[in-house]
């Protein structure tokens, strides 16, 4: 079964749904099998024990303790900087 | 009613403001006034950004980014400011600080899925501090736009 990332938003869906083609143009090209899925914070309870890792663009937000998967912070999709070592960390958890 | 993406009706140059507050507010009305959003939008995104704060760290001029639902949207457009006075806004990377804006890009985004290339256009965009230098120096909003619609690869569409 392909491995799955959640992109996490606080504001609505713009900055995630560029974090969800970015992430899914990489791993394509890279050949990584992954289903990218995008819902907001208060969603996450849904889907936190189902994903490999979480890609967080609400940088500002606390996620609860419970929540044991791999967390990423999605800034470098919006700033350009680091984003190749973050998409790379993210490929990590989906091979 | 204009129905544009982007227009000068929707970029003010050298915006004097104190506060993130103004500045949302000052780019939402400009959006309410033409129809893009309702009522709703303007006290929203003042509200996430409080919660959620949008300002990028990209070098020696920083952007700022508010936005909210897209219930609050009536059509898709993009609200620009340059500001006269950097003001500070929260750090989307690090909550604890602030860091001084200098250009806000107001999103209205309707079907986020569908401007993805706009909105891509845009990160990449404001990740050229060369494109963010001439920007600062434009004159008025028109060549703002000029500028913008270069840049964001936008076709005139009436």
């Amino acid at each position: 079964m392909a491995k799955r990332v959640l992109v996490l938003c606080g504001n609505g869906v713009a900055t995630s749904t560029v974090a969800c083609k970015k992430i899914q143009d990489y791993m394509a090209n890279a050949n990584v099998r992954c289903e990218v899925i995008q819902a907001k914070i208060g969603e996450l309870a849904s889907y936190a024990d189902k994903v490999d890792v979480i890609v967080l663009m609400a940088m500002g937000a606390t996620l609860p303790d419970t929540v044991n998967t791999p967390l990423i912070k999605g800034l470098p999709f919006l700033t350009g900087m680091g984003l190749k070592e973050t998409l790379e960390e993210i490929k990590k958890h989906l091979q | 009613m204009s129905s544009k993406v982007l227009s000068a009706d929707l970029i003010i140059s050298q915006l004097e403001a104190a506060n993130v507050k103004e500045i949302i507010e000052s780019l939402g009305n400009k959006l309410h006034a033409f129809g893009y959003v309702k009522d709703s939008y303007v006290p929203a995104v003042i509200k996430r950004e409080g919660i959620f704060p949008t300002g990028l760290p990209l070098g020696n001029i920083n952007v700022a980014i508010p936005h909210t639902d897209v219930e609050h949207v009536n059509k898709p457009a993009i609200a620009v400011a340059t500001l006269a006075h950097p003001v500070a806004f929260g750090n989307m990377g690090d909550s604890e600080n602030t860091l001084k804006v200098s250009i806000v890009f107001l999103l209205a985004m309707k079907e986020p899925h569908a401007q993805v290339d706009l909105l891509q256009n845009l990160i990449e965009t404001f990740q050229n501090p060369e494109v963010l230098e001439i920007l600062l120096g434009a004159a008025d909003s028109k060549e703002i736009e000029r500028i913008l619609k270069q840049y964001l690869k936008l076709k005139e569409v009436h």
